[in-house]
């Protein structure tokens, strides 16, 4: 058990099948993240690509998450790369999942965990 | 002064023993101390990695009042009181001095559906004290389709090759019958069911799994079952408001169906051109675009749909592309099809339309829908409940699965898709 709420939350996430990997990360820095031994294997040949992509993604969501930018994704080989912003902080909670996963379950499960984040960095628990 | 306690539970834990208990619980303390009348559970599919549905009712028992009537089934995901899962287990307790319950169960739902119903329906009238209290209801989950499995062919979304059409309709139809994984057949459930049982209204849920259309289950009693169909018959005096409502808008393009097998699953035929074409040319999507990634985050939007003698609109999106044939998830009623469009709009608005004649404020409510409409929605899930928070504030259990079932009194029962059906307790 973590001491890091945000933690518990992403490691929570990360016992869903389809999450191979996750964290809140923001451009150019990973905010927290869990130890990536618990990643799953599947994402190591594209991890270096993802990160490339992920810091040009930022950039784009540095500029537009004021004005209300909610999420994007991108899709690289036989990945997706989901990133809900969370507001107020240039930061975005970051999923890799395979492309063939059902993803509207999986978006049902980052927006609860989307909203536990939220309500971790406004103190309310 | 009502006596009615209603209360939803919901458990977040991992390990199937623990979320038991904890779905027990929380549904429990708002009945302060009443022994419920019935408990609805269910869970998504999570559990059978994390202990098992046995140690999830384990669980569950820990806590409930021994002999509480007790069914339910693993879905795709809900939604309720607390927010929307795709991952967890949730409950309803109810616990009311008028009305009287009893709970009935039938096997091998897709080898001998209609005798399965039967044998629910009889327990059910066996158990239940009758001539007490006018309103009649029945709950019901029923075990949901499943893809079969082929080394050759994969899960059987999609294969194009048109010469495998005969081969593959055959093999569904006997992976069916004697494996029991392939078609729900639910509709024969539900004639078993209710030919005895014309009296009551009806809603339900056709179990699921994470949309992987692999392995799902049914909870009765205390026992964990497959291929089963689950019921709650209740005789209340509680009013019974029950509304489907789908939110498809029809384009006008008709088709009619020429051919059919499987027990009208399979369409072979539309205007006497094989099915997949006719689907194609009246949608006017590419078929490259459909693939077995896409497919059923594809179809939800571009069902085909047909008008039951009764007036019922039954919805079908494609489940595969079996070589020419169309299989759809239940069977066609009405020869006459028209080709319908959805959009993330359109579903948002059947909510409205289905709560906007709630009469007064309900004490509990039922909601069936789509899984596929979970699928499509993803996070935009919440605008759903946020539409349900802003039209009640009573305990509700919202529940995605494969089919839903639903009747009215004196009215044949349908299995429908791609509906949003309410059944509000008043």
């Amino acid at each position: 058990m973590s001491d890091d709420p945000i933690l518990e939350v992403l490691e929570d996430l990360l016992k869903l099948d389809d999450i191979y990997a996750c964290m809140v990360a923001r451009k150019n820095m990973v905010s927290v993240m869990p130890d990536t031994s618990k990643f799953n294997p599947k994402i190591m040949d594209v991890w270096d690509i993802v990160s490339v992509a992920m810091k040009n993604v930022f950039a784009v969501i540095e500029e537009y998450a004021s004005v209300g930018l909610d999420v994007m994704e991108f899709r690289l080989k036989n990945h997706s790369v989901l990133f809900f912003v969370i507001p107020n902080t240039s930061n975005a909670l970051v999923a890799i999942i395979p492309s063939l996963a059902n993803k509207g379950l999986i978006e049902v499960e980052m927006e609860n965990a989307r909203r536990r984040i939220i309500e971790i960095l406004e103190g309310k628990t | 002064m009502s006596e009615l306690k209603a209360g939803v539970g919901l458990s977040r834990k991992w390990d199937a023993r623990e979320a038991g208990r904890e779905v027990a619980e929380t549904a429990l303390e708002k009945l302060e101390g009443e022994k419920p009348k019935f408990f609805l559970l269910f869970s998504t599919i999570h559990y059978e990695k994390y202990g098992g549905f046995q140690e999830l009712l384990n669980g569950v028992w820990e806590v409930l009042p021994e002999g509480t009537p007790l069914i339910g089934g693993t879905v795709a995901g809900f939604m309720n009181n607390y927010g929307c899962f795709a991952r967890g287990v949730t409950g309803l307790a109810v616990y009311y001095p008028r009305m009287d319950v009893a709970v009935g169960v039938g096997h091998n739902t897709k080898r001998s559906p209609k005798k399965a119903g039967k044998r629910a329906a009889e327990m059910i009238r066996s158990r239940i004290k009758d001539g007490k209290f006018e309103n009649k209801f029945l709950f019901v989950v029923i075990s949901g389709p499943t893809l079969p499995q082929s080394e050759g062919f994969g899960t059987l979304k999609i294969i194009t090759d048109k010469r495998l059409s005969k081969l593959l309709s055959k093999l569904t139809n006997i992976s069916t019958r004697i494996n029991q994984i392939g078609l729900g057949r639910e509709s024969e459930v539900l004639e078993g069911l209710c030919e005895g049982m014309m009296e009551y209204s009806l809603i339900g849920i056709s179990s699921n799994d994470d949309n992987r259309y692999m392995n799902h289950f049914q909870f009765y009693k205390d026992n964990v079952y497959k291929n089963s169909v689950v019921t709650l018959g209740i005789n209340t005096d509680l009013s019974i408001y029950i509304k489907t409502s789908y939110g498809l808008i029809p384009t006008g393009k008709k088709a009619k169906v020429t051919g059919t097998e499987n027990w009208n699953y399979i369409i072979k035929s539309l205007d006497n051109k094989p099915a997949v074409d006719v689907f194609f040319e009246k949608t006017g999507i590419m078929r490259e675009i459909i693939t077995d990634e896409n497919i059923h985050r594809i179809t939800p939007f571009l069902p085909i749909g047909c008008y039951h003698k009764d007036g019922t609109l039954h919805p079908y999106p494609v489940a595969s592309f079996l070589g020419e044939y169309l299989l759809v998830g239940h069977n066609i009623v009405n020869d006459e099809i028209e080709f319908f469009l959805a959009t993330g709009e359109s579903l948002l608005k059947a909510v409205d339309e289905s709560l906007k004649h709630l009469p007064n404020t309900p004490k509990f409510m039922i909601i069936s829908s789509c899984a596929g409409r979970l699928e499509t929605l993803g996070k935009m899930i919440y605008a759903v409940r946020d539409k349900i928070m802003e039209r009640v504030d009573c305990p509700f259990l919202t529940l995605y699965g494969l089919g839903e079932e639903r009747k009215d009194p004196f009215k044949p029962p349908h299995l429908l898709q791609e509906s949003f059906n309410v059944a509000a307790f008043i």
